[in-house]
């Protein structure tokens, strides 16, 4: 399968496996019944039933070798026989002989699960409700609309609805896993993209450096060379310069100067963003100057006379476009179908874009107002969170259906031994007041307090109710009741303390019934339910929250690249602003040097003070600033020459490079042939020196800028 | 010199503006002749060897590093100059560390360009202070078998000074000065060799005898 669903896929082994699983503790407790019925039912509907079983059980066990088309098809075959079988049933009862109806017909748990790998979980719902329907109605009709079939039924319900919620947690980790991954690899192939742009962006710019520092070198010389090939030369140096400039300016020009191009061309006010706007996708960018052009044309036709405006607004990498007028408006209700632009040119272009949109404010007599808007994709974010809603809603949702049912459970009992209300209405208290006192838990985890009070509710209600109520079924319906209470104590993440208090409440009605002398079979399924749902929740959290842990280390990964290409890109803009300044400073020159005429010694001082200065821009560091950039300026145009360095770490305070650049000053006023000016490697006794003539000095303090002689004082 | 034959000069340059420029500085040279122009090193390399020093651009634009370049130009059995318009110390240090006379300003004067090219005809070491600063300022050079003297001569080369003034500053011998230099770049190239440690540094330090103790040369 792609790489890009294995989230998805893991998380659909998890629950298809869940599937088989329980549909061998079907088939185990259904073994244990056989004593039970007094059914018979025609060979072809028993054949039925098995290969169902066996279809889902196939389908979870090869799960791994299947391809996820494969798997889902196998999933959605397992689900239609589990309905055709539950369809066939009046059929089959019909040919047969039925004293009740079978309760497998009702366990859809194994077939819930598998629905939700065949088609999610709006078919994981279906098959619950399907479940739930064909057990009332095949009761009413072929009996067993008694105390335990209706009990049963209540919880059988329960489950597949507990299975339901989190499979469909586990699906949807699973797919926000897929997500955060996507948008890791997103973001790493755009920090990559921007290294990369960066890493050719710098050697260009630094060939074209090289190339005007030649030609200002080999103009500034006194070495003799053909004046019409350095003119030649320094038109190359031009020509190198000004593409770095202008293709600087095309792959980068921000969307809001195209815009503000687009604003003056028709005449309209220009309102920049605070905030830059990010980079954007260029079909976003082609769109959103594509409906900002159309919104103005609009205005300009429809509000001639009108003032008109475009203004930017930017902020955590979404871009809002406000275009404006104060003209006659209409009422947008009114657009007539074929009105081409505001219906295709805005707002069909802007809809074309993921997570483009555009709308029109506009009433008669009060203006215009379209409004471009585009979200950036923080798909991490969004999956992380939409994971938890569709836990709380699906838990809030069982939580009520499981209040409704007890309260069902307890009227049946109620009505079938009308002697027993007062036990039925405590017990429905104690399972209320627990429910409650473990929704009202303020954190995710519960408190050590609230966990015994429903640990304790469980396991004493479980007690109480073997040694109080008979051993059937629907007698015992609190026991079943309660350890619902303990999946959700697993659910808030206190995992072990509900794999054993189910433990416990396992082994309290197994003792009950061995004293009771209850058949095995009987115990069985009274036991089933409780330790199925507190296992089989643990172990699904469990996944789900190794998937959390991996999508909250991709969603970390994701935003370190992110910083890394926005460091990137800040290193490109800053590479930008020296070319810029470079082409500014040198252009001239160069283009004077480029007309041919002969240079004179005055030309060749000015030649090499632009040089130098050039040069101070690559090695200079901090010392690059006035007012020493002037004194050498004036010195090199005296035919000094000057070399300036910063070796330093950058540590050096400001107040302290700028005491250094003043004392450089002086010493450089003085210079007859050469100087360097020198800011010292970290962790030597001075932080400067500068050498001029020959003699070398060495900066003392920030304290008057005296200066000191290397021999000493 | 004069005595001695004639060293032929060519020169790796993308701006053959450049070429002429050595050119025509040289046919005032003594004992020094201009061979040949090149766009790159393996045009240059590519016939047989027709110089003894070649004067080679630290950037060049066909994405070659000075470090393939040297090699490449040493191989050929010429010694190399390095030219260098500005003065990235990070090229200037990626040079440096390779097989290399000396390292030298485009925009030097004319007279300093001359001598320097003279110098590294002969084999003989060019320090300058573009050299002397980006070695100076190398962290890596922490770690180098440097005695505290040579630090001190690298520290007022790399200030601006030339040998005899630094001679003259620490009351030694301008050939001493010149001797601590070319340890100074010996070592330096050491670091330049791939795969170094500071343990392995040390050991080709002893190999080599440019560990601190009793002056070789």
């Amino acid at each position: 399968m792609s790489d890009e669903k294995r989230g998805l896929r893991a998380a659909r082994l998890v629950v298809i496996r869940a599937s088989a699983f329980l549909v061998v503790v079907v088939a185990v407790v259904n073994a244990g019944f056989v004593s039970q019925g007094d059914n018979v039912l025609p060979p072809w509907y028993g054949v039925l039933g098995v290969t169902a079983g066996a279809v889902t059980l196939a389908v979870g066990l090869f799960s791994s070798l299947l391809v996820t088309r494969a798997l889902r098809a196998g999933a959605a075959v397992a689900v239609a026989m589990y309905v055709v079988f539950v369809a066939l049933f009046p059929l089959a009862a019909h040919a047969g002989h039925v004293e009740r109806m079978p309760w497998p017909l009702t366990a859809s748990s194994a077939t819930v699960a598998a629905a939700l790998v065949a088609g999610g979980v709006r078919w994981g719902w279906a098959t619950v409700l399907y479940g739930a329907a064909a057990g009332v109605s095949y009761r009413l009709v072929f009996g067993g609309f008694d105390v335990d079939g209706v009990i049963n039924d209540a919880h059988a319900v329960l489950t597949a609805s507990v299975i339901c919620v989190l499979g469909g947690y586990v699906l949807s980790a699973g797919a926000g896993l897929d997500d955060a991954a996507a948008a890791r690899r997103e973001a790493g192939s755009r920090e990559y993209a921007e290294k990369g742009r960066l890493a050719a962006r710098t050697r260009t710019a630094a060939l074209v450096h090289d190339e005007a520092l030649a030609t200002l070198a080999l103009a500034a010389s006194p070495l003799s060379v053909p004046t019409d090939r350095l003119a030649a030369q320094a038109r190359r140096a031009v020509d190198m310069l000004t593409r770095l400039v202008d293709d600087d300016a095309g792959t980068a020009a921000p969307l809001e100067a195209a815009l503000g191009a687009e604003a003056r061309a028709v005449g309209a006010e220009y309102v920049g963003p605070a905030e830059q706007a990010p980079p954007l996708p260029p079909e976003t960018r082609e769109a959103i100057l594509g409906a900002a052009r159309q919104a103005l044309d609009n205005a300009r036709r429809h509000a001639p006379g009108a003032r008109r405006s475009l203004s930017v607004r930017a902020s955590g990498g979404a871009v809002e476009v406000e275009i404006a007028d104060d003209g006659p408006g209409f009422d947008p209700s009114h657009i007539a179908h074929d009105r081409l632009g505001v219906r295709q040119s805005i707002a069909g272009r802007m809809a074309r874009i993921p997570r483009g949109a555009a709308r029109v404010e506009s009433a008669p007599g009060e203006g215009t107002r379209v409004v471009l808007s585009y979200v950036p994709e923080d798909a991490v974010e969004v999956a992380a969170l939409g994971d938890r809603r569709s836990l709380q809603r699906g838990t809030a949702l069982v939580g009520v259906g499981f209040v409704a049912l007890q309260v069902v459970c307890a009227i049946v009992m109620v009505v079938n031994a009308p002697s027993s209300w007062p036990r039925q209405l405590a017990i429905l208290l104690v399972v209320i007041v627990a429910a409650e006192v473990l929704r009202r838990s303020p954190g995710l985890v519960p408190t050590r307090g609230r966990t015994i009070i429903v640990v304790a509710a469980a396991v004493l209600g479980a007690v109480i109710t073997m040694v109080a109520a008979p051993t059937t079924y629907g007698d015992l319906w609190p026991v079943v009741a309660l350890a619902f209470l303990l999946v959700g104590v697993a659910v808030r993440g206190r995992f072990g303390v509900a794999l054993v208090a189910a433990a416990v409440v396992v082994a309290v009605v197994v003792v009950g019934g061995v004293i009771d002398r209850v058949p095995v079979g009987q115990i069985l399924t009274l036991t089933t339910r409780p330790a199925l749902i507190v296992v089989m929740a643990t172990v699904m959290l469990l996944i789900v929250r190794r998937m959390q842990r991996r999508i909250a280390a991709l969603h970390h990964q994701a935003v370190t690249a992110a910083e890394q290409e926005s460091w990137s890109r800040g290193a490109r803009a800053e590479l930008r602003e020296r070319t810029d300044d470079l082409a500014r400073t040198v252009v001239p020159l160069l283009s004077r040097i480029s007309e041919g005429h002969p240079v004179s010694d005055a030309d060749r001082r000015e030649y090499a003070a632009l040089e130098g200065g050039v040069r101070d821009g690559l090695r200079a560091g901090s010392l690059s600033r006035e007012p020493l950039r002037g004194a050498v300026a004036v010195a090199r145009g005296r035919g000094v020459d000057v070399v300036l360095l910063d070796d330093s770490d950058q540590s050096l305070p400001e107040a302290e490079v700028r005491a250094v650049a003043a004392w450089m000053v002086d010493a450089v006023a003085h210079a007859q042939r050469s100087v360097v000016g020198r800011l010292l490697p970290p962790g030597r006794q001075r932080v400067a020196s500068i050498t001029v003539d020959g003699r070398p000095l060495l900066f003392s303090g920030a304290g008057q800028g005296s200066v000191t002689s290397f021999q000493g004082e | 010199m004069g005595a001695m034959a004639e060293r032929r000069v060519a020169i790796v340059d993308d701006h053959e503006l450049v070429a002429l420029a050595v050119r025509n500085l040289l046919t005032e040279a003594e004992g020094l002749t201009f061979a040949r122009h090149a766009d790159t090193v393996a045009a240059l390399v590519s016939r047989a060897r027709d110089a003894d020093l070649v004067l080679l651009d630290l950037s060049l634009r066909d994405g070659s590093t000075p470090a393939e370049n040297v090699a490449a130009l040493r191989r050929w059995g010429v010694h190399v100059l390095v030219l260098t318009s500005g003065e990235d110390p990070f090229l200037v240090r990626a040079a440096s560390r390779a097989d290399v006379a000396g390292i030298v300003r485009k925009s030097a004067p004319p007279t300093a360009l001359l001598d320097a090219i003279t110098t590294a005809a002969s084999g003989e070491h060019v320090a300058t202070t573009e050299w002397a600063s980006a070695v100076d300022a190398d962290p890596l050079l922490h770690g180098a078998p440097l005695t505290e003297r040579e630090r001190e001569v690298l520290g007022l080369y790399a200030s601006g000074l030339g040998a005899r003034e630094v001679a003259g500053q620490l009351f030694i011998s301008e050939n001493t000065v010149n001797d601590h230099l070319r340890r100074i770049r010996a070592v330096y190239q050491l670091i330049g060799r791939p795969a170094t440690s500071k343990v392995e540094l040390y050991q080709r330090g002893i190999e080599d005898g440019f560990v601190p103790g009793p002056r070789r040369v």
